[in-house]
């Protein structure tokens, strides 16, 4: 296992590098340097050129990737030069309300996800499989930006139930924490659209199950149907889970992007949309390389996961 | 020299590079008595300006700013990556500018008293230029603002400038600081310049006295550390130390609220606090600001915004004082009346409008735009009323030439109210006809009378060329009222004309970066394109359009060369003659060195909570933002 886990860590650190690579030379085939995007069409050439050699994109590119890998070794993700800080206390400012954002709604549709698609499998084509099938492809297709448009306009500025924006006061994790209300209507956006999606994976899984041997034998043994789902069941079902939620690991980074842009919520996936759309190239690469790195790690404990979840499953 | 401006997003970041300076010409007056509705016939002011109210004295007014809109920077000698026109604005706010490059009310001009120094005398055939600061204004700390803090800003301008030109996003090499010979403080506070050349007075009030001069605090920022001794800042090397620290510092943002360097400041406003996270602000009322109005409110918030659906929705729970709008959420305009806001918007000074490339050889593109009367055409067939109702939803003012009626300026030429080219499709092809053209509407209309004649299509255009072009519009990405209008553009050429257009979306940092002809080192674009639309530009308090239109002008993306129109722009530069730049915009109506498109709004709701001088809220159009002139309203 320790070995399977350095194997697979070596080789992350080298996806990593491609992406660096990738990232920084698909960057600069867009244009050269940001140069335009920061300064506005209006710079002057001699202002050009001196912001180009301020910031080292009048180097060659090969010099300036290698430049960029040796910072990345320091963990040095570099300066955003149109916010005046470093992409690393960007990164500190922002995450931790991306991630309570994300988090919450991840656990949340877990635990609604998880039990309704069972309940769907067990009950499947009854009515109310029918109904919470209909209700879960209309909140699939629905996308969140709509739904949470929706939700502000009922619950806010209708029924004035919650707030129909995270007061921009809140910049860190502990007043989001003191101010549970603020969050529930984002939360409940995410964890809608999470759920439509989780409990159609949990449903299917779960009639797979349903079909086995061991559940025929289970019940033939006499157990309860409640023992049957909870100490049968349940466990082998949710093996797919545990892929989809390491795949989903990401998301915790940039998924929420319009949730974010609705709710006023400054999180890491705006942080990412301003970066580029002001070219700014530091944020954008440390942006990747971070996403990269947190979709290797989430395959890889989906992975370790498995393998404790199923004995079976050898690594 | 002006600067590009981008159109307002309907997304959620607008990038805003334009930097509106001032013209002279005193207060703007009369915008609230020609306050229409948007009414295309009579282009004025869209909505209603919010009334002055029942001013008392204290409270927070909050004022709504969007991410990516946001102050970053906060010393005054501000560097080219942080021009943005939401740091100067927020700046003058704290201190004040020797003369104010945002306008007073809607229309562009410098207002005396929002600035710092008198009027300035031109003397010595306009070579010699006296500044006198007015007396009695202080700094936080006491001392007095007098002529060594104005030679303070320029030693460190010129430092900062000998460093880098990247450093002052005002400069332009020959112009401020290289166009002075000498500068020297004849008396407490009198400063006279010496120029090495005469330049029109109006031209150098506007585009370099006010192009961001702000005395600095001599006695108090003339140091090197924090905490380090008072150094002499006349010493040049003294100077380059001075600016390396307090230009790091500037760009802080984590430590704007804290370090004391900015709490001293002359202006109505200081900084109390300011989050790196959102980039929102505090602003209270200086005590010691000498000018006039004293501010009415305690404080004045700045309250950032994710995008503009969360920032309508503040406004719609009655959470936020101040805040813009965006072209797609006034259908939700009504709605907030009824909950006491007033809504309004007016054009941006400037232009919006497409360059053509007059260098590129493909299919005799440049014998053919080279043509006025194609030009002229090509205007004919823009029916601005049409694209102001369909895509600007009203809130846009027609415009035919670099200089537009609205904002009602002292420049505006004649043809700016009565178009050289109105709109007339079957004018446009008669003209075509005239000179040569087969005409197919909406097929391909090609050119079937080669020849110099006057009624053949023109030297260097074969018989059998097509009249097409290819066209660049900026993606959707930054706001779709771009690429709509090029597309209604067009779409109408073809199908009233039989022009053939290529329409190609690209980001606006491809089209900037790669589609200039004045830039040797992207020349192998020069063949690729034909128009471009970047949005335009944002024109000066003195709006030539220098640079721009003339032969070897450094923003000539489009290598647009005319005697003539060189001509008129050095006499608006270098002239003595006041009326010079309308003459130029006048010229540039007629000549076309680019197709002009409606100038579009920009649009801001004001709560009935607060009051104050209505130009003051007018002036947001402008970029313009003076909250010493608001209040609470009296309940």
């Amino acid at each position: 296992m320790i070995g399977y886990i350095i194997r697979r860590v070596l080789v992350a650190i080298l996806i990593t590098i491609g992406i660096a690579a990738i990232t920084f030379e698909l960057l600069h085939l867009m244009s050269g340097s940001p140069v335009h995007e920061v300064l506005g069409r209006g710079a002057k050439p001699v202002q050009v050129a001196a912001w180009n050699k301020q910031h080292g994109y009048d180097r060659p590119l090969v010099t300036q990737f290698v430049s960029y890998l040796g910072n990345l070794a320091h963990l040095n993700f570099g300066y955003s030069y149109k916010q005046g800080q470093s992409v690393a206390a960007l990164f500190r400012e922002n995450a931790a309300r991306s991630i309570y954002l994300s988090g919450s709604a991840l656990l949340l549709s877990l635990a609604i996800a998880i039990p309704l698609g069972i309940a769907q499998a067990v009950k499947r084509n009854s009515i109310g499989d029918y109904t919470m099938t209909t209700l879960t492809f209309v909140l699939y297709a629905m996308p969140p930006f709509f739904l949470g448009i929706i939700l502000i306009d009922v619950f806010a500025l209708h029924l004035h139930i919650f707030p129909p924006l995270v007061p921009t006061s809140q910049t860190s994790l502990g007043q989001a924490l003191i101010h549970p209300r603020d969050y529930v209507l984002p939360i409940a956006t995410l964890t809608a659209v999470n759920i439509a999606s989780f409990s159609r994976y949990m449903r299917s899984s779960a009639l797979d199950n349903l079909a086995q041997d061991y559940i025929r034998l289970a019940r033939a043994k006499g157990l309860s149907q409640r023992a049957v789902l909870y100490r049968h069941l349940l466990r082998n079902a949710c093996l797919p889970m545990i892929t989809l939620v390491g795949l989903s690991i990401p998301d915790l980074l940039a998924g929420n992007l319009l949730v974010e842009v609705l709710f006023n919520i400054q999180g890491l996936g705006l942080l990412f949309f301003n970066a580029l759309q002001a070219g700014d190239y530091p944020i954008l690469l440390a942006y990747t390389i971070l996403g990269g790195i947190l979709t290797v790690l989430g395959n890889l404990m989906a992975d370790i996961a498995v393998t404790v979840a199923d004995p079976r499953v050898r690594i | 020299m002006s600067h590009v401006r981008v159109v307002a997003s309907a997304g959620t970041l607008i990038i805003i590079g334009a930097l509106v300076l001032s013209a002279c010409g005193g207060s703007s007056g009369g915008e609230t008595s020609h306050a229409a509705s948007g009414s295309l016939s009579s282009p004025g002011l869209y909505g209603k300006l919010p009334p002055q109210g029942t001013a008392t004295h204290g409270g927070t007014i909050t004022y709504g700013q969007l991410n990516g809109q946001t102050p970053n920077y906060i010393f005054p000698i501000v560097p080219s990556g942080n021009a943005g026109v939401y740091t100067f604005q927020w700046q003058q706010a704290m201190y004040l500018p020797l003369y104010n490059n945002f306008p007073y009310g809607g229309s562009p001009g410098v207002n005396y008293n929002l600035s710092l120094a008198n009027k300035p005398v031109f003397s010595n055939g306009d070579k010699t230029v006296t500044v006198t600061l007015k007396q009695g204004y202080k700094w936080s700390d006491g001392q007095p603002v007098d002529a060594q803090d104005l030679l303070f800003d320029i030693a460190l301008i010129k430092a900062a400038t000998a460093e880098s030109a990247a450093n002052w996003s005002s400069y332009t090499p020959g112009y401020f600081p290289d166009s002075l010979a000498s500068v020297s403080a004849t008396g407490p506070d009198t400063v006279v310049m010496q120029l090495k050349r005469a330049f029109n007075p109006g031209f150098f009030l506007n585009n370099q006295l006010a192009l961001n001069l702000t005395p600095l605090p001599s006695r108090s920022w003339n140091v090197t550390s924090a905490g380090g001794p008072h150094v002499d800042w006349k010493v040049p090397a003294n100077a380059k130390k001075i600016y390396d620290y307090l230009g790091k510092a500037g760009g802080q943002v984590g430590t704007f609220g804290s370090n004391p360097l900015w709490k001293i400041a002359d202006g109505p406003f200081v900084l109390t606090s300011f989050s790196p996270v959102t980039s929102s602000w505090t602003l209270k009322a200086n005590p010691s600001f000498a000018g006039s109005p004293k501010p009415y409110i305690d404080s004045v918030q700045g309250v950032t915004y994710t995008g503009i659906t969360p920032q309508l929705n503040a406004m719609r729970t009655g959470e936020l004082d101040v805040g813009s709008i965006d072209f797609s959420q006034l259908a939700s305009v009504s709605g907030l009346k009824t909950q006491g806001y007033n809504v309004f918007g007016y054009p941006d000074f400037g232009w919006a409008g497409v360059i053509w490339n007059f260098k590129n050889t493909t299919g005799h593109f440049d014998k053919i735009i080279s043509q006025l009367y194609v030009r002229q055409v090509m205007a004919m067939l823009v029916n601005e009323p049409a694209i102001i109702a369909g895509i600007y939803h009203g809130a846009a003012g027609l415009a035919y030439g670099p200089i537009p009626s609205v904002p009602k300026t002292p420049y505006a030429p004649a043809n700016a109210v009565n178009p050289p080219y109105p709109y007339n499709p079957t004018k446009a092809v008669s003209i075509l006809k005239a000179h040569g053209w087969h005409v197919v509407p909406g097929g391909t209309t090609t050119c079937a009378d080669a020849g110099s004649g006057a009624n053949q299509c023109g030297a260097g255009i074969p018989t059998g060329t097509p009249l097409s072009m290819t066209w660049y519009t900026e993606t959707a990405a930054s706001g779709p009222y771009i690429p709509l209008t090029d597309e209604a553009v067009t779409s109408e050429a073809k199908q009233a004309a039989g022009i053939n257009v290529q329409l190609n979306q690209k980001t606006f940092n491809y089209i900037a970066s790669n589609l200039n002809v004045a830039d040797p080192s992207v020349a192998k674009y020069n063949n690729t394109w034909g128009v471009e639309n970047f949005g335009g530009y944002t024109d000066n308090g003195y709006p030539t359009q220098n640079a721009i239109f003339n032969t070897g002008g450094s923003y000539n993306s489009g290598g647009y060369e005319d005697p003539k129109m060189d001509a008129v722009i050095e006499r608006s530069v270098y002239g003595t003659d006041p009326n010079a730049v309308t003459r130029e915009a006048s010229y540039e109506a007629v000549a076309l060195p680019a197709l002009f498109l409606p100038n579009y709004d920009l649009i801001y709701a004001i709560s009935n909570r607060v009051g104050g001088d209505p130009k003051s809220y007018l002036a947001l159009t402008q970029f313009g933002f003076w909250p010493q002139f608001w209040w609470v309203n009296k309940k």
